[in-house]
C-alpha cells in the first residue's frame, strides 16, 4: 500500500464511526419518515464533507478533527440527577437538556399566555410542516451532523405582542464520558415580542464528550431577543454550536457571550438582517488557558436599509491557550445606510498561547458606514509596573488588568443577580486562565 | 532613610546615572532640579523598580534594606511611593477600586488589618475633596482623560493615601495651573512629618516657594554635582544651570 492510500485511510475513520452508528442507531431516532428521510440525506452530507479540518477556510485555525478522539456513541437520555445550574434558586422559565434529552420543560400552564414550549421530540413528531424551515444543514458537517443523529431540543415560540419577564433558562448538559449530544431548539418571536434567554452549555466529563448543538432563532418586526450565553463546558469536553438568526423589520438581536474552560469551543454564529432598520449586537468574551481552544466565527449579513450591526469580542489565552475570532460582514446591495463596526482585540498571556483573528468585510452597497479593528498584544508592562509601584504584587495586577480588558463586556451584563453569577462565573475562570499564565 | 551610593544604570544600553550618591534623612525634603535628559526621572524609576533599568554599579539602601533586591510591589510597601511624571492611563479599573486594591495590599504585606470599606471610602472622599477631586473622577478609569492636571492631582491623592516614608515627586508641578499647584502643595505639606522625606524633582522655583526644601541638589549627566540650601534653588532660577553645571 502506498504512502497516499494508507493516509486517506486513516483519514476517514472517523467518518466511517458515524456512518455505522448511525446505522445502528437510527431507527431510535424520533421523526417520522420525512424526518428520517432528512436524517439520511444529512448524514450523506457529512459523509462527503467530513469532520471539519483546517485545510478549510472557515476551520483554518480549529482543527476539529485532529482534536476528535472518536468512540463516542449518541446520548439519548436516561435517569439524570437533579442537576443544579450557575443560576440556582433564581426565577425563571427553566428547561433542562440533560444528555441530549429535554428533562424538565416548564407546563403550558406555568408560561405565560402567548408563549409555547415544546420539546423537538415531539415537535418532530406532529405532521405540522411549520418546523421543516428550522431542520436544514448549510453551516457545517457538524451542523449536518447534528440534523442526522438530532434527539431534542426545544421549540420556543413568543405570539405576537408578548413580553416574557421572566428569561427562559435553556441548560445544556453533558457530563458523561465517551458521548455525544445533537440537540436542536429553535425560537420563534412574533411582532413586537420581547424575550430574555439565557443559555449555559455545561458539563464536565473525565474523557471527551461532544456536545453538538444547533440554535435557529426568527425575530418578526419589533421583536427584541436579549440572549446570554454561557459556555462553560469543562475539558476534555468539546463543544460545538451552530446558530443562526434571521432578524426581521426593526428588530433586536442582542447577544451577550461568555466562554472559557472545553477543550474545544466553537461558536459559529450566522446572522441575516433580513428587514429594514434590523440590530443584531453581539459582545462576548473569551478565555482559553490550558490547552483549550476557544472559537468565535461569525457572519453578518445586512440585507435591508438602515441596519446595524456590532460586534465586539475580546479573547485571553493563556498556557497553550488558543483563542479564534473570525467574524465577516456582507453588506448586500439593497442594503443603503448600513452601519455595521466590529473590533477584536485578544490579549495574550503567555509566550506559548495563541490568538488568531481575522475580520472580513465585502461590500456591494455604496452608502454604508462600516468599519473593523482588530489587535493582539501582551498586558501593557507600564501599566503592570504603574499598579505594581503602588504595592499591587504581580499576580494581582495581572488579574486586575485582565479583568479591566474583558470590563467592557462584562459591564454590559448591568446589575442584577443573574448578571452577578456570571460575573462570579467569570471570576473563577479568570482565576484559572491567570494561574496558567504563570 | 535613604542612602544611594555611586550608582550607575544603563536604559536601553546607554549608560545615564554615572556614579550618583545621595543621602536623604528622616523628615527631610530634598529638591532635585537638573536640565533635560539629565536623569532625574531614571533615578525616579530606578528607586521604584521598573524593568528596564539595568543598575551597574553602587548601592542603594532604604529604611534598612537593600532596595535593589526588592519587587516594585515590596518597595512600595515598605514605604517607597513615585508620583510620576507620566501617569498611566488604565482603561478598565476605577480609580476608587485601584485605590482600595494598593492600600489592602500594601496593608497584607505588611501583615496590617485590612482597611474597613466605609472608613476607606470617606479618607478618599475626604482627600479628594482637598484635591479639588469630583466624586465622578473616582469612578472613572485610573487617569482615562483626566488632563495634564487632573492626573497630577490624583498622584497626590494616591500619594496621601499610601503614606508612604519616602516620596518621590517627579515634576508634579509641571501641567498645573496655579491654583492646582497650591493645591498639591497644600497637600504635601500637609503630609511632612517627621518619620517622612520626600523628594522633589521640579524644573520651577515656584514649587519650591510652596514645599520648601531643606536641600537642593543639582543633577547633570547622571551625577549630583552641587548640593545647598533653598538659596541654591534661587540661584539656578536667576542664572540657569549652564554656569552652575561647569563651575562645578
Ligand atoms: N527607554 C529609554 N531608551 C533610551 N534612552 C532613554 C530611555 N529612557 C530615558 N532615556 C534617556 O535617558 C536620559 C535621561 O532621561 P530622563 O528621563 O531620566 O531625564 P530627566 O532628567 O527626567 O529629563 P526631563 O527634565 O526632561 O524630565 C535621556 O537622554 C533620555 O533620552
Ligand atoms: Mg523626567
Amino acid at each position: 500500500m502506498s504512502m497516499a492510500a494508507e493516509h486517506r485511510q486513516d483519514r476517514s475513520v472517523p467518518e466511517a464511526e458515524f456512518a455505522a452508528l448511525f446505522a445502528a442507531v437510527r431507527n431510535d431516532l424520533p421523526g417520522p419518515a420525512w424526518v428520517q428521510a432528512l436524517r439520511a440525506e444529512a448524514l450523506s452530507a457529512f459523509m462527503r464533507e467530513g469532520l471539519p479540518h483546517k485545510r478549510l477556510e472557515r476551520w483554518k485555525y480549529t482543527d476539529f478533527r485532529s482534536r476528535f478522539g472518536g468512540g463516542l456513541g449518541i446520548a439519548r437520555g436516561g435517569e439524570g440527577d437533579a442537576l443544579p445550574d450557575l443560576f440556582d434558586g433564581l426565577k425563571a422559565h427553566r428547561v433542562l437538556i440533560n444528555r441530549g434529552r429535554v428533562e424538565r420543560a416548564p407546563q403550558a400552564d406555568e408560561l405565560p399566555d402567548g408563549v409555547e414550549i415544546i420539546t423537538l421530540a415531539d415537535a418532530l413528531e406532529t405532521p405540522a410542516l411549520w418546523l421543516r424551515p428550522w431542520l436544514q444543514a448549510d453551516r457545517s458537517a457538524l451542523e449536518s451532523l447534528n440534523l442526522a443523529f438530532m434527539t431534542d431540543g426545544v421549540c420556543i415560540r413568543v405570539g405576537a405582542g408578548v413580553r416574557v419577564s421572566l428569561p427562559i433558562l435553556l441548560h445544556h448538559h453533558l457530563g458523561e464520558s465517551g458521548l455525544m449530544a445533537h440537540t436542536r431548539s429553535v425560537v420563534l418571536m412574533e411582532e413586537g415580542s420581547e424575550l430574555t434567554l439565557v443559555e449555559i452549555d455545561a458539563g464536565a466529563p473525565q474523557s471527551q464528550s461532544f456536545a453538538n448543538s444547533v440554535l435557529a432563532v426568527s425575530l418578526d418586526a419589533g421583536a427584541r431577543l436579549h440572549h446570554l450565553r454561557l459556555g462553560a463546558m469543562r475539558s476534555p469536553g468539546l463543544a460545538v454550536r451552530t446558530d443562526q438568526a434571521e432578524v426581521g423589520r426593526s428588530a433586536l438581536y442582542e447577544r451577550l457571550t461568555f466562554a472559557s474552560g472545553a477543550a474545544l469551543a466553537r461558536s459559529d454564529v450566522q446572522v441575516v438582517l433580513t428587514g429594514p432598520a434590523a440590530t443584531f449586537d453581539l459582545a462576548a468574551a473569551y478565555m482559553a488557558g490550558g490547552e483549550e481552544l476557544n472559537d468565535i466565527t461569525f457572519a453578518v449579513t445586512h440585507q435591508a436599509p438602515r441596519t446595524t450591526s456590532r460586534m465586539l469580542v475580546k479573547s485571553v489565552a493563556a498556557g497553550e491557550g488558543h483563542a479564534v475570532v473570525q467574524g465577516s460582514v456582507t453588506v448586500k446591495p439593497d442594503a443603503q445606510k448600513a452601519d455595521s463596526h466590529q473590533l477584536a482585540r485578544g490579549v495574550l498571556l503567555s509566550t506559548k498561547a495563541e490568538i488568531d483573528q481575522k475580520p472580513e468585510l465585502e461590500i456591494f452597497a455604496d452608502d454604508v458606514k462600516c468599519g473593523h479593528g482588530a489587535a493582539i498584544g501582551a498586558l501593557d508592562p507600564e501599566q503592570m509596573f504603574y499598579l505594581r509601584s503602588r504595592g499591587i504584587p504581580e499576580a494581582e495586577a495581572r488579574s486586575l488588568l485582565i479583568h479591566a480588558f474583558v470590563s467592557e463586556v462584562v459591564s454590559r451584563l448591568g446589575p442584577g443577580e443573574w448578571q452577578s453569577r456570571v460575573a462570579g462565573w467569570l471570576d473563577e475562570r479568570l482565576a484559572a486562565v491567570t494561574g496558567d499564565a504563570l | 532613610m535613604l542612602e544611594i551610593k555611586d550608582l550607575r544604570a544603563k536604559v536601553d544600553g546607554k549608560e545615564i546615572l554615572k556614579g550618583l550618591s545621595l543621602s536623604v534623612g528622616e523628615g527631610e525634603v530634598h529638591a532635585v532640579m537638573g536640565p533635560n535628559g539629565s536623569g532625574k526621572s531614571t533615578l525616579s524609576y530606578v528607586l521604584a523598580g521598573r524593568d528596564g533599568y539595568d543598575v551597574t554599579g553602587g548601592s542603594i539602601r532604604f529604611r534598612d534594606n537593600d532596595l535593589l533586591a526588592q519587587k516594585p510591589e515590596e518597595r512600595a510597601a515598605s514605604g517607597l511611593f513615585l508620583a510620576m511624571q507620566y501617569p498611566v492611563e488604565i482603561p478598565g479599573v476605577t480609580t476608587m477600586n485601584f485605590l482600595r486594591t494598593a492600600v489592602n495590599e500594601q496593608a497584607k504585606a505588611r501583615g496590617e488589618p485590612q482597611v474597613d470599606p466605609a472608613t476607606f471610602l470617606k479618607r478618599v472622599r475626604d482627600v479628594a475633596k482637598q484635591l479639588n477631586i469630583s466624586d465622578a473622577m473616582l469612578k472613572r478609569s485610573l487617569n482615562v482623560g483626566f488632563s495634564g492636571g487632573e492626573k497630577k492631582r490624583n498622584e497626590v491623592l494616591q500619594l496621601a493615601m499610601l503614606a508612604p516614608k519616602l516620596a518621590i515627586l517627579d515634576e508634579t508641578d509641571s501641567g498645573l495651573d496655579i491654583d492646582a499647584l497650591k493645591l498639591v502643595a497644600d497637600g504635601v505639606n500637609s503630609l511632612r512629618a517627621p518619620d517622612r522625606s520626600f523628594l522633589v524633582i521640579t524644573h520651577y522655583q515656584r514649587l519650591l516657594d510652596y514645599i520648601v526644601p531643606d536641600h537642593v541638589h543639582v543633577l547633570s549627566e547622571g551625577r549630583i554635582v552641587r548640593s545647598g540650601g533653598p538659596e541654591l534653588a534661587r540661584e539656578l532660577e536667576a542664572q540657569g544651570y549652564e554656569r552652575i553645571v561647569n563651575a562645578a
